[in-house]
């Protein structure tokens, strides 16, 4: 079954609004710093422990993002994968399981929020993370790897759909300039995914081909 | 009567009939012609049911856009009409919703709808392994998390499975989903299907639809241009009434003009409408209770209303030849009295008309019934009216006298060259065509055709369109019924079929499914050891199995579907109807030819099933009205000619009241043939007021001759004739060929009708001699010439046609075919299997003759139709043809005395178990004997016989990589594509010789390629040397002996110098056993030998010594196409030297370049593989392997067969190469069709022939060349020159091609 299928069946109920408790200002500031960004590239480790899995399942590649809405998301090991987002356009590719999917979104604006909402913490967009996601705020001290204060984002979905899926997202924020560092996932039934970002331009040049599966692959 | 009176009467007469005539009411349904208990209205039905035809194709071109342009441009037209309420549907994109709708409604059935054999694969330890590591691919993958949930539930991925069977049924339409809307294999147009809420039949001109179309595409950014049945429609009824603008303005200005030459007056013009109106209204108020009627029945009835004209100028005609009275009273008299002069001509020519149509009153057509009874009202109105009103207008009109024709002052020579034109024109009319296709009465502009060409090209796939409708009470019975059709037609190669077995697969088929899983335990075991080795926990498929084989909740059924995007492609395929359930399985045949496969497979499948061409069912209804018009015709014309014979008594007036008939129908059917203008349906139909009119005209010239009144009756004639031609002759200057036919043959007819009434009606009824007495005494002696030839020809048939040997009683078996393909006839049998038919046989040479034709009547008969069909196409003149057959039967006497005894004897089998078929030309024996000589004879007789191209190879170690013996070849064969499609692989056991297996054709004995059991293996390939022609034995039989008898080169050779053959042959001999090949280049006089080293490839001429200086060798090397093949097939040999194997082999049959890799255009007939191939066969001698090729040419791939197996009886083939561009190579089959036409037809139409070839198979040289002669034929020598030098570079196929391109650009020649 495609993915696809699973983003719009969380969309069959509306998002509901809960308290958010006021977030410091620096939490904001942060956010706006993030959301200057006009594009970002970036390379990806994922750790998926899952307890469908005998071990964790690690995969690299690298993503690519443009404000406002376009998005890549290509999967280099183990296999050949890759997601892109253009608009109400969404693809998927497989190269190896010769498999290319393309849906237009156009028409279901709960499916086109959903999918829009993956880019939400890399778009910055405090407002849009605050409508989908109930915000928690903390700081720590410098790390070696990301020089600065650190900042930790725990978001957990206001939608009950999602939060079947997802706990909560944990979102490292660091560097100079300010950048999601990495991000952690945590599922209901105890799996989890940990995805570390590296490598990180910010507004590279990227191609208008970078968001077509032709191109991105 | 007093003028009061009869005054009184008509308005009365009048406002009763207007008062039933608003009771009429019109349909537009084609049924409402058609008998209601027919196969035509079930299969009308079934079209208006399933068809598509509302459907607008608009398509949006985005070339040298980029494709976000495309796809905005695409979505921004999709929404404004969308929004438009003149759409009932838009389609343009795929949406997420649907996919997910789609899902939702399959996962629950997943099991069902997936294939048995993909379910087995991907159940089997390789699949489950192979589907688990995608999966994990997946959960690696980008939005893995969410596919996590997906896993869970399908662990499998059997839903993957079921969407891909989903996807392969997505419409009508050949397009691909990119970028999620529907675009073109180049990815650069894209396409939107659009429903208009009006139908096709609301389309008139200028329907505002059109417009509205045609400004949301103007709007659109890019390109953009639409097709279908309303665009067709719409043009169609434009292109009608701009004709019938452009004619009624021309017809009035022609009739003023004649009236104030004719008639001096306009005066009878206003004399004309009483007796017009009474008609009119008469017809129209039996057209009311005959309601609804057809717009056809108006239109043809309209034609008879000329009938009341005519009638009231014959009154007027002869009121002015009297006497001018000054008084009303007087003129009133005068008119009566002409009213009486003319009264017995007019009765009799109006009961003979009404008699007529009154036979068609018996018709089962209502189209012809109604016809008949509307025209008996014109024919009852036209007289009542002119009775009543015409007197009565002659006195109130009055006039002045007419000036009269003096047609005994028509020169002698005028009446024989009439007599000659009729003569000639009537034998010219049997030449006539008929063109009973609708479509192309009202064509729609040349724009539309061609985007029709462009898009059926790009989105519909090539050939003929048809359905196969099941109708069932149960639905379950329906799906049975439904899934044994698609399956049938699945095996036919060319033909592609669609059905509901996708979406709702038969019971039986979906218990199948079921069935075949393992069980629970063993596939739980075989998932769980997968996931461990792929790195999944035993928690993740847990229950997996168990998950699988648990049954749905709710049944698969057509609700299943309801919510998604393909309920509509269902609804296409399945309805319930007031008999129960009725499913469609739509097909398209790559070639016309191919129909007769489907109609036997079908009838096979499910033998209550019906069969709906469209293209073939429309001309197939007009053919059968036309043909009960025929009938009936012919009882009408026996009524008119009783009706003549009790009113004359004497043949000599019964004849020339009638000849203006006969004259009318031999000048239009002799100027249609002449001109090449196929009658239509219109046009034929219009010979009903033809008929009438010249029997009028014979009837009153006749008359008028008698009571000496032959100058005003020969005026009154003259005047009737050119005003219908004035009214209705017109029309020829109309654009659409319905109103053109009309109007052409209302033209013709009429001419001819007059012309002889004048010339010849008189003379006969004075009884004057027509032809000078030496012509007369030279007719007689001719006729009784042509009869002393018939005879003699009849005895001399007699005395040449061949006796059977006396054979033994048939033997005792039954033919039987318990499975659809899988004939029996003891133990003979006849596979259709895979889309190649095997036979297997064994016995005497007597029970396998007649096994064989017990198993494969059918096949001779489809073929030997379509070898005459060839061989009328190559010699149209028939009695060219009649010259030909006598000519061979002469010179080819007693053929079967070269045959050897057992050959005469399986003849004779084969001919005593499919009984007599085309007795007219000859003999069944006799045929089947020269049929077996049609190679030869062809290559006897003709410069250019129809087998030239055949080439091929042989090949040993060291050239083969496993150091196997090999032979491979392609047949061309040009005796038309059932060859290829119906050739036959025959396992053959005879009492006395060696088994062997021969590809060849149904009732064919002889070999044209073959192995044996002992390992030779043998092809003919066509020769060409001086030596002198002389009947012998066919090559092939040669070849059949050499099969059954030689176990070696030696022996072969011996039988190849013993036997004495016709004609000249390369014969290919491979011993595998003894590891040695050769080629005998055998001729009438000689047999040389080449031997192979290594590898030797062949084509059409001689290579050894004793054949240096033969001049025919020579000039074949020179002319044909036999030496760049060899060339190529040489280079190649070169090429894969030491590789050679069968795979290989196949690659080099499929190639399709020129000597040195150079590209050739498609069909070119240098290449080896020129798309015409009747078979193409690599044997293996050494493994005794044969691998046959499968329709269309090589391109429908490859089947093996085991020479030892299959002489064991295990014939059943196995695909070894997969088909490759079977349409592109459909395409050049009708590319080819196209060129014939273009050879014969007129330069205008030839051009656009040859465009639509050039199409196909672009840079032909062949199709470069016809369309370079036929824009110079058109004076566009500019444009053609540049042709003409591109087709001399391709280069041209044969020389005698290159030498015309080079006359025409002035380099040779002149």
């Amino acid at each position: 079954m495609s993915p696809f299928a699973l983003v719009l069946a969380l969309t069959l109920s509306s998002p509901t609004q809960a308290e958010q408790p006021a977030l410091p200002a620096e939490a904001e500031a942060v956010w706006q710093a993030m959301n200057q960004v006009g594009s970002l590239q970036a390379r990806f480790t994922q750790r998926r422990s899952s307890s469908l899995l005998q071990a964790p399942l690690i995969s690299t590649g690298q993503l690519q993002f443009q404000r406002p809405d376009k998005l890549a998301w290509i999967v280099e090991t183990p296999g050949r994968s890759l997601m892109v987002v253009d608009g109400s356009t969404v693809g998927l590719s497989y190269p190896d399981l010769g498999v290319q999917e393309t849906m237009d979104l156009a028409g279901d604006p709960d499916a086109e929020r959903l999918v829009r909402s993956m880019m939400v913490w890399l778009a910055g967009d405090l407002q849009q993370v605050l409508a989908d996601y109930q915000v928690h705020w903390s700081s720590a001290g410098a790390e070696e790897t990301a020089p600065g204060t650190l900042h930790r984002a725990t978001l957990q979905p206001r939608d009950p759909t999602m939060a079947a899926l997802v706990s909560s997202l944990e979102l490292c924020i660091g560097g100079d300039p300010l950048r999601v560092l990495a991000v952690a996932m945590l599922e209901p039934d105890g799996d989890r995914v940990d995805i570390k970002l590296h490598d990180v331009q910010l507004d590279p040049q990227l191609s208008a081909g970078a968001f077509s599966l032709s191109g991105g692959s | 009567m007093p003028p009061r009176l009869r005054l009184v009467l008509a308005a009365g007469l009048l406002l009763l009939l207007g008062l039933v005539a608003t009771r009429l009411r019109f349909t537009s349904d084609l049924a409402a012609l058609l008998p209601a208990d027919g196969v035509l209205p079930r299969a009308l039905e079934h079209l208006d049911r399933f068809q598509l035809a509302d459907t607008l194709l608009v398509e949006v071109d985005g070339t040298g856009a980029s494709r976000a342009e495309l796809l905005a441009a695409v979505d921004a037209l999709g929404e404004r009409l969308q929004a438009d309420p003149a759409f009932r549907q838009v389609r343009w994109r795929v949406l997420a919703r649907d996919g997910l709708a789609l899902q939702r409604a399959a996962a629950p059935h997943a099991v069902e709808l997936v294939p048995a054999h993909l379910l087995a694969e991907r159940l089997e330890p390789e699949g489950l392994e192979a589907a688990l590591r995608a999966q994990l691919l997946k959960l690696a993958g980008p939005g893995g998390g969410l596919f996590e949930q997906s896993f869970r539930q399908d662990p499998l991925d059997i839903g993957g499975l079921t969407l891909e069977q989903l996807r392969a049924s997505q419409g009508p339409f050949r397009v691909q989903v990119q970028a999620s809307h529907f675009l073109d294999s180049s990815g650069q147009r894209a396409v939107l299907l659009v429903e208009p809420v009006a139908s096709t039949m609301e389309m008139g001109p200028d329907a505002p639809l059109i417009g509205l179309i045609e400004q949301h595409l103007a709007s659109c950014a890019l390109p953009a241009d639409y097709l279908g049945g309303h665009r067709v429609a719409a043009e169609s009824a434009t292109s009608m009434r701009d004709d019938v603008q452009r004619a009624a303005l021309l017809g009035t200005g022609a009739l003023l003009l004649l009236a104030l030459l004719g008639f001096r007056s306009l005066r009878p013009a206003v004399g004309a409408l009483g007796p017009l109106a009474v008609a009119s209204l008469a017809t129209l108020a039996v057209a009311a209770l005959l309601s609804p009627v057809h717009g056809i029945n108006m239109g043809f009835s309209a034609a008879l209303l000329g009938l009341a004209v005519d009638y009231w100028i014959h009154l007027y005609v002869a009121f002015q030849a009297r006497d001018p009275e000054p008084i009303f009273a007087g003129r009133l008299a005068a008119a009566r009295a002409a009213w009486s002069e003319i009264l017995p001509a007019l009765a009799l020519g109006a009961a003979s008309t009404a008699g007529a149509f009154a036979v068609l009153l018996l018709s089962r057509y209502p189209v012809v019934r109604n016809l008949g009874a509307m025209g008996l009202a014109a024919v009852a109105g036209a007289l009542l009216g002119s009775w009543l009103l015409g007197p009565l207008a002659c006195a109130a009109l009055g006039g002045r006298r007419l000036p009269g024709l003096r047609v005994e002052a028509l020169p002698r020579w005028s009446r024989l060259l009439l007599m000659a034109l009729v003569v000639i024109c009537l034998g010219l009319g049997a030449r006539s065509s008929f063109d009973g296709d609708p479509r192309h009465l009202l064509p729609p502009s040349p724009h539309t055709q061609a985007l029709e060409r462009q898009l059926t090209a790009r989105y519909g796939g090539f050939g003929t369109g048809g359905m196969v409708v099941v109708e069932r009470a149960e639905l379950d019975d329906a799906l049975e019924a439904a899934a044994r059709v698609e399956q049938a037609l699945g095996e036919l190669p060319g033909v592609a079929s669609s059905g509901p077995g996708t979406l709702l697969p038969a019971p039986s088929v979906r218990a199948g499914r079921r069935a075949a899983l393992p069980s629970v335990d063993l596939l739980q075991e075989r998932i769980d050891a997968a996931a461990a080795r792929v790195g999944f926990a035993s928690l993740a498929v847990q229950g997996a199995a168990a998950r699988l084989r648990a049954p749905a909740g709710t049944a698969l059924g057509v609700l299943s579907w309801a919510e998604t995007p393909v309920d509509e492609l269902l609804q296409r395929h399945l309805q319930r109807t007031e008999r129960g359930w009725s499913v469609m399985v739509s097909l398209v045949a790559g070639e016309d030819s191919l129909l007769q496969g489907v109609e036997a497979a079908v009838a096979a499948a499910a033998p209550q099933a019906e069969l709906v061409i469209p293209s073939q069912f429309a001309a197939r209804g007009v053919e059968e009205i036309l043909s009960e018009l025929q009938r009936l015709g012919g009882l009408a014309a026996a009524w008119v000619l009783l009706l003549l014979a009790l009113r004359y008594r004497q043949p000599r007036l019964v004849l020339a009241a009638f000849v203006p008939c006969v004259a009318a129908l031999a000048l239009t059917g002799g100027a249609f043939a002449l001109a090449g203008i196929p009658w239509n349906t219109v046009s034929a139909a219009s010979m009903v007021l033809i008929l009438g009119l010249g029997l009028d005209y014979g009837v009153f010239m006749l008359e008028g001759e008698r009571r000496g009144a032959s100058v005003h009756t020969g005026y009154a004639v003259l005047l009737s004739a050119l005003t219908t031609i004035a009214g209705f002759g017109i029309l020829c200057v109309a654009r659409s060929p319905a109103l053109f036919g009309v109007g052409l043959a209302v033209l013709l007819g009429l001419c001819g009708a007059c012309a002889t009434s004048l010339a010849l009606v008189p003379a006969l009824v004075r009884g004057e001699r027509l032809l000078p007495r030496r012509l007369a005494r030279v007719l007689a002696w001719s006729a009784w010439l042509g009869l002393l030839l018939v005879s003699l020809d009849v005895l001399g048939s007699q005395l040449i046609f061949l006796e059977p040997p006396a054979h033994p009683d048939p033997p005792a078996y039954t033919l039987t075919e318990d499975q659809p393909g899988d004939r029996r006839f003891g133990p003979h049998r006849l596979l259709h299997s895979q889309g190649i038919y095997t036979a297997w046989l064994k016995g005497s040479a007597f029970e396998r003759g007649y096994a064989a034709g017990a198993l494969s009547a059918d096949l001779d008969s489809r073929l030997e139709q379509q070898l005459l069909d060839s061989f009328v196409r190559a010699v149209p003149n028939a009695l060219a043809r009649f010259g030909i057959l006598r000519g061979v039967l002469l010179v080819a006497g007693g053929l079967d005395r070269y045959f050897l005894p057992e050959q005469r004897e399986e003849i004779a089998g084969y001919v005593a178990a499919t009984g007599e078929h085309h007795d007219w030309l000859a003999p069944t024996y006799s045929r089947k004997v020269y049929y077996h000589a049609v190679h030869d004879i062809g290559q006897a007789l003709v410069d250019a016989p129809v087998v030239h191209a055949c080439t091929g190879f042989m090949a040993g170690p060291p050239a083969t990589a496993d150091g196997h013996w090999l032979l491979a070849r392609n047949f061309d064969f040009d005796g038309g594509s059932l060859f290829d499609q119906d050739k036959l692989v025959a396992f053959v056991t005879p009492d006395q010789g060696i088994p062997f297996v021969a590809v060849s054709f149904a009732s064919f004995s002889g070999v044209l390629t073959g192995v044996n059991r002992d390992g030779l293996a043998l092809a003919l390939q066509a020769g060409a040397s001086d030596a002198p022609i002389a009947p012998g034995m066919p090559m092939s039989l040669i070849a059949r002996e050499v099969l059954q008898h030689a176990s070696s080169l030696d022996e072969a050779e011996a039988i190849l110098r013993e036997r004495r053959g016709f004609v000249s042959e390369n014969v290919l001999v491979v011993d595998g056993d003894a590891g040695e090949a050769a080629v005998f280049e055998v001729s009438p006089d000689r047999v040389g030998r080449l031997p192979v080293q290594g590898s030797l490839g062949v084509s059409n001429h001689f290579r050894t010594a004793g054949y240096a200086d033969d001049a025919t060798n020579l000039q074949r090397q020179a002319e044909s196409t036999t030496v760049p093949r060899l060339q190529r097939m040489e280079e190649l040999l070169a090429r894969h030297d030491g590789r050679l194997s069968e795979r290989v082999a196949v690659e080099i049959l499929r190639d399709r370049l020129g000597v040195g890799d150079r590209p050739l255009p498609r069909g070119h007939r240098h290449a080896l593989d020129a798309d015409i191939a009747t078979h193409s066969v690599v044997i293996d001698a050494s493994s005794r392997q044969l691998w046959v090729s499968r329709y269309p040419n090589t391109a429908g791939g490859y089947l093996a067969y085991d020479l030892d197996l299959g002489l064991a009886g295990q014939i059943e083939p196995v695909e070894v190469v997969a088909a490759v561009e079977v349409q592109r190579t459909l395409q050049v089959h009708r590319a080819r069709r196209l060129l014939r036409q273009a050879e014969d037809a007129p330069p205008a139409q030839a051009e656009v022939l040859a465009r639509q070839a050039l199409e196909l198979i672009p840079d032909h040289p062949h199709a470069l060349q016809l369309l370079a002669e036929a824009l110079l034929a058109q004076g566009q020598r500019e444009q053609a020159l540049p042709l003409a030098r591109q087709a001399l570079q391709t280069p041209p196929e044969y020389t005698h091609q290159a030498r015309a391109l080079r006359a025409l650009l002035g380099e040779g020649g002149q």
